[in-house]
């Protein structure tokens, strides 16, 4: 597979799990991973997947409008997502940004580095 | 494993490379210092709103046909790279509003991973985009 397959296909599969069962993002977080969720800084998948389960949000449809791929000189991919989150009972979505250094580990591919930003939307 | 110096040390240098890259890009007469700022002999992947700028030369032509500019930036996010020691090997984020020939507002957002090389810090990899126009 190509970085741009790689890249395509772990995004497109993370915000369907973020969207209908964020638990199991547990699986693409590792001890070392970090995030970055609007300014706060998290390390490891045990705080990060706490911390998604204490969002100010239960019902939230995320919509990847671009993914762009590039490869990183570690053997990694480096993704940028910009879309859209809308949360249940809101009536205008929330733009958003991604970034994520994507790893390999055991010839799985894990986030090793994440940052998460709304961008605005909102009905503004 | 990641230490907390690590995550201090590239917050201070992001900041740090945010400054020094902005105040060229935005100085009519230092702009092309920029080039400058990519590593030298690295292959070098840059993308400027869909433009591939694979290197020196190719971003010195693309910033001589680009307007004058004016970025203001709303937030800046950073984080050591695996295998990184001592804040050597960095991810960045920047998002902001860029003001072209004083006249037309883009949001924009950019990713940039910046490496030391040689005692110095360098951008390896950089990726620019609109977002939104502003009124």
């Amino acid at each position: 597979m190509s970085f741009q397959e790689i890249g395509v296909a772990f995004a497109r599969q993370y915000y369907e799990f973020f969207s209908k069962s964020r638990d199991q993002l547990a699986g693409v977080y590792r001890s070392n991973s970090l995030m970055t969720w609007m300014g706060e800084q998290l390390q490891g998948g045990a705080s990060i997947m706490a911390r998604f389960a204490n969002l100010g949000f239960n019902e939230a449809i995320f919509k990847a409008e671009d993914i762009d791929c590039h490869p990183s000189l570690s053997n990694g991919v480096l993704v940028v997502v910009n879309g859209e989150v809308l949360l249940k009972d809101e009536r205008h979505p929330l733009k958003f940004n991604d970034v994520f250094h994507l790893a390999q580990e055991n010839g799985q591919w894990y986030i090793s580095n994440q940052i998460f930003r709304i961008v605005g939307g909102g009905g503004q | 494993m990641t230490e907390y110096s690590d995550c201090t040390e590239v917050s201070k240098k992001a900041l740090e490379f945010r400054q020094q890259f902005y105040q060229l890009l935005d100085d009519p007469n230092k702009r092309m210092d920029i080039v400058n700022l990519y590593a030298p002999g690295t292959p070098l992947l840059c993308e400027w709103n869909g433009h591939s700028l694979p290197d020196a030369a190719s971003i010195t032509a693309y910033l001589s046909g680009l307007p004058r500019t004016n970025h203001k930036i709303d937030c800046v996010d950073a984080q050591p790279l695996p295998g990184n020691e001592h804040a050597d090997s960095f991810l960045m984020t920047v998002h902001g509003v860029v003001t072209y020939d004083n006249e037309h507002r883009r949001e924009f957002f950019q990713r940039l991973v910046i490496r030391k090389v040689d005692g110095r810090y360098y951008i390896i990899n950089d990726y620019y985009r609109w977002l939104s126009e502003k009124e």
